[in-house]
């Protein structure tokens, strides 16, 4: 049976993959975009994930616009150096026609599970605003959510917008931390495993040579992103796998060597944005009798369940499954 | 003059049945609804007593609930001054009322567009509530006129040295809701210190006569020997205050200030840093009550009181 | 006869710091040990210079050293606005008469408290880095310093942000080791600062007395209120004198003491002082804390003091 997936995301380049591997796969059922500010404001997000929806025919899925900002703070700027002004290359692609859900994305992802109860799998693949929020206005929709696998965060690997964070997380810490410590499952598909899974321009060209419209568009909008992995890891050409490897791990989660561990998320100083993998259970043990958040230097000493981490990856595998996800109409 | 068409957002709590008492009776007022949140105690205790208090005073008007917790932090209680039931231990009366069907966010936004912006908002516990509508209605702040908070102080706290109670208790809602950019009239410790009602003038009240009357002397009453401890001989009448500001604020002193809450410091999490006089000039974004005639206080009360 | 209080003023003067110190050098109540300079009103090549021109003009015959430019955490804050390019413009001062002693002011603070036979008074009109850097490095001189004498902080306000005082903001680290230190500890703030108003009229009182002292304290006044008049005051609030009318006519003064603890983080509150009014801590006080001035016995006080440099100098 397919998965019924709501996917939370910012497009963006490589959600823009993710998300046309997801509507491409019939493992996968899309109940809905739910999008969110980050590598572009969301009025952007929102009509590029409308273009994503009408390019081959799947205008049946809804569009629901989001948060804007941060939970907490003003955003001070967005990614426009990795996707563009506009979130998709700065390549002015004509407007789409759609209509967004009149519903806030925190809203329609609160509706959709509470009429599918242990069904809906959350993918968030932007900052974390919109799922944090659902959780805070519905804390009920927690047991009936029947995971939440995320692209986010690193646990043992480097930054990627800092040193130590990596951008969706940092992009909304707090709400990241609302997202880890809730009582419901997540898988943290981070830098770990994302920046090892490599396309590289052999491969995209291959991909492109199927002439499909999904991607026929991957190949006018991957230059920019391309571009950015040129100028900031010396890759000439490639790129990383993030967002898509969320629908890979959807599809063979069997790919993904796995560690369970809680993360916590550094909300101030100069490690915000940090996911902290607490593999040896140090911070609660530690700081039990102290309550809230801000009382270690940002970093909340409340007990919370595992989270799920891909640490490995059967990269070729991976990318072999999108590739003939992408590449098939 | 027409009354001004308020929502009370409260977490009954015993100051905030005293405020339910006077408020009823303000005529400057016309109070909507009531939106509950989590604050003296849990979400489902403050929600049962803000209808068991509309029934205690035959009082029409409909409860939506709103959060149970913090937008990000640990709930934290004050059940140690308002009794594990938010309200002294007393029974309120029994009621068929229910809550109503739409979260209190929700419901906020839906009378802000009805009031089509003439709304105001009193706001006597933590600010979760309007924090979480704020996060959700981006065209909110246009519809509000202001917001009247029982909550944060200038220059002290009750909470921690630094922080007043409803503040501490959701640092970043409160944050959210000065910055939301509708003018906050904070009522603070600075002035709700010397809203004090002594043990005489409560037995004043109470030999009012009405039903009404002597609950308003009796369910103080913990409070006022928890205060005698603190050396207060008397009750801060703090959500009180906040209401009768909120309905004629000529009693009251209050000046333009800069505030921001902080949310990070390791002492002074909590604290509202008001910027009345700093060299760092911030911009204005409310009031801050500092003052309070408080005999005029007491007297405005006692009118409201023989109402009943 | 009375014995004197031994003290060491370290300051970074600064007009109200050189007022302050004009007081202490005429009081018959104080001895002055040693002088040391703190970086914080201007930077601290600038501070050096005043101290040794104002020790010069006021006679004091004691040794001065120099403290360093940064706090002990973070990047150094200066107020030109208020004092000056020079940190104490005004009025023309004498060169000094005078060189540093070759040791950091830490270590002429540390050898003084040794070699006096009395506990030691610290007077600390500045941000508090050679102090708190002088109890980290020398814990075992904490007995043999008697009282520490600051001007520093607010508990209802700040003045520099609106919740930190400028002394405190510029090292709140160097605070917090002093305020955790167990030494008594009096907290001049701007609580009580803020009340201790000079006005014109009281400035012309001095300028009256007619010896060179006293005249250069009421240029001094004069700039120092044309900042404050700018924004909106009515006098020049001579905040370091008061720390030291605490030591001779604590009589004019109302203290309370309390709990205070000082704010290293946040967003707003860095540099903040935090009272506990109510006792939530449970924890004893540990700063006797001035929340009141006799305004006109603080003139008097001032008065009195610049006109012993007449008798002084007959």
């Amino acid at each position: 049976m397919a998965q019924k997936i709501i996917i939370d995301t910012d497009p963006g380049i490589d959600d823009a993959m993710a998300i046309l591997a997801a509507l491409h796969s019939p493992d996968i059922e899309v109940l809905g975009l739910t999008t969110v500010f980050g590598n572009t404001a969301v009025e952007f997000c929102s009509q590029n994930a409308l273009r994503l929806v009408e390019l081959e025919g799947n205008e049946h899925v809804p569009v629901a616009q989001g948060c804007g900002q941060p939970l907490v703070h003003d955003i001070t700027s967005f990614s426009a150096g990795v996707h563009g002004k506009e979130g998709l290359g700065n390549t002015d692609l004509p407007l789409p026609h759609g209509k967004l859900d009149p519903r806030h994305a925190a809203q329609f992802i609160i509706d959709t599970v509470m009429a599918n109860p242990h069904e809906v799998i959350l993918a968030p693949i932007g900052p974390l605003t919109n799922i944090a929020m659902a959780y805070r206005l519905e804390p009920r929709i927690a047991p009936l959510v029947k995971e939440v696998v995320l692209m986010g965060g690193s646990a043992f690997a480097p930054g990627n917008i800092t040193a130590v964070a990596e951008a969706n997380i940092y992009h909304d810490p707090h709400a990241a931390e609302v997202v880890f410590a809730a009582p419901w499952k997540v898988v943290m598909v981070g830098l770990d495993v994302t920046t090892r899974i490599v396309m590289t321009p052999e491969y995209l060209e291959k991909l492109y040579a199927a002439g499909n419209p999904a991607v026929q568009l991957l190949e006018k909008i991957q230059p920019c992103y391309q571009a950015f992995h040129e100028q900031l890891y010396g890759m000439k050409g490639a790129i990383h796998t993030h967002d898509p490897a969320v629908i890979a791990y959807l599809l063979k989660p069997e790919l993904f060597k796995c560690e369970d561990m809680p993360v916590y998320v550094v909300t101030e100083g100069v490690c915000i944005g940090k996911t902290i993998a607490d593999k040896h259970h140090h911070i609660f043990s530690s700081a039990q009798q102290r309550k809230g958040i801000g009382e270690e230097g940002g970093v909340a000493a409340v007990e919370r369940p595992s989270t799920t981490i891909p640490l490995q990856a059967d990269e070729a595998s991976v990318l072999d499954l999108l590739f003939k996800l992408l590449t098939n109409n | 003059m027409t009354p001004i068409p308020v929502i009370l957002d409260c977490d009954p709590g015993v100051d905030d049945a005293i405020a339910f008492l006077l408020a009823k009776q303000l005529p400057q007022l016309n109070v909507l609804a009531i939106t509950s949140v989590a604050g003296n105690v849990g979400l489902e205790y403050t929600t049962y007593n803000a209808l068991g208090l509309l029934e205690f005073l035959d009082w029409d008007i409909p409860v939506y609930r709103g959060a149970s917790g913090p937008i990000f932090r640990k709930r934290v209680e004050a059940a140690e001054v308002h009794g594990s039931n938010g309200m002294a231990g007393f029974d309120l009366p029994h009621t068929r009322r229910e809550v109503e069907g739409i979260n209190a966010w929700d419901a906020i936004h839906k009378y802000a567009v009805e009031q089509q912006g003439s709304l105001e908002i009193i706001a006597v516990g933590p600010l979760t509530n309007l924090a979480m509508a704020f996060l959700k209605y981006p065209d909110l702040p246009h519809l509000i006129k202001r917001i009247v908070i029982m909550g944060g102080a200038a220059s002290e706290g009750n909470a921690t040295p630094a922080a007043e109670f409803n503040i501490y208790a959701d640092p970043e809602a409160a944050d959210i809701v000065f910055c939301a950019g509708v003018p906050v009239h904070m009522c603070g410790l600075d002035m709700t210190m010397k809203a004090l009602m002594t043990p005489t003038e409560l037995d004043q009240i109470a030999a009012l006569g009405s039903k009404q009357a002597i609950f308003f002397r009796d369910v103080v009453q913990d409070i006022v020997v928890f205060m005698s401890k603190l050396g207060i001989t008397g009750i801060n009448m703090h959500d009180p205050a906040a209401v009768l500001y909120a309905a004629d604020d000529s009693i009251f002193k209050a000046y333009p200030a800069g505030i921001r809450v902080e949310t990070k410091g390791s002492i002074t999490q909590g604290k509202t840093v008001t910027d009345l006089f700093s060299d760092a000039k911030w911009p204005k974004n409310g009031f801050v009550a500092m003052d309070i005639d408080r005999e005029a206080f007491v007297k405005r009360v006692f009118e409201l009181m023989s109402k009943y | 006869m009375t014995s004197k209080i031994p003290i060491i003023l370290d300051g970074d003067p600064g007009h109200d710091d050189a007022i302050a110190w004009m007081l202490a050098k005429a009081s018959d109540k104080l001895e002055i040990l040693a002088c040391t300079s703190v970086s914080g009103n201007q930077s601290i090549e600038k501070t050096s210079l005043n101290a040794r021109r104002v020790m010069t003009l006021l006679g004091i015959d004691a040794p001065f050293a120099m403290g360093r430019e940064e706090p002990l955490h973070g990047e150094p804050i200066h107020a030109a606005n208020v004092h000056g390019e020079t940190g104490l413009d005004g009025p023309a001062l004498p060169e000094p008469a005078l060189e540093p002693e070759p040791v950091t002011a830490v270590e002429l603070m540390a050898k003084t408290i040794s070699a006096s036979s009395e506990p030691v008074t610290i007077v600390a009109t500045g941000p508090l880095t050679n102090v708190g850097a002088l109890l980290i490095l020398y814990p075992e001189l904490k007995p043999k310093i008697a009282h520490i004498s600051i001007m520093g902080g607010g508990l209802a306000f700040g003045n520099w942000t609106p919740a930190a005082e400028f002394n405190i903001l510029i090292d709140p680290e160097a605070a917090d080791v002093v305020y955790k230190s167990g030494v008594p500890l009096t907290m001049a703030g701007l609580d009580v600062t803020l009340k201790a108003l000079v006005f014109p009229e009281d400035f012309e009182r001095i300028r009256a007395l007619g010896n060179r002292v006293a005249v250069v304290v009421a240029e001094w006044l004069d700039f120092f209120y044309n900042f404050h008049r700018s924004l909106g005051y009515t006098g020049a609030p001579v905040h370091d004198a008061v720390a030291v009318a605490a030591l001779i006519k604590p009589e004019i003064l109302t203290a309370r003491d309390y709990y205070v603890q000082i704010e290293t983080s946040g967003d707003f509150c860095r540099g903040a002082t935090v009272a506990d009014h109510y006792g939530f801590t449970n924890q004893p006080p540990n700063t006797h804390a001035l929340v009141d001035i006799d305004r006109e016995a603080f003139v008097d006080l001032l008065a009195e003091a610049a006109a012993w440099y007449g008798k002084e100098s007959e």
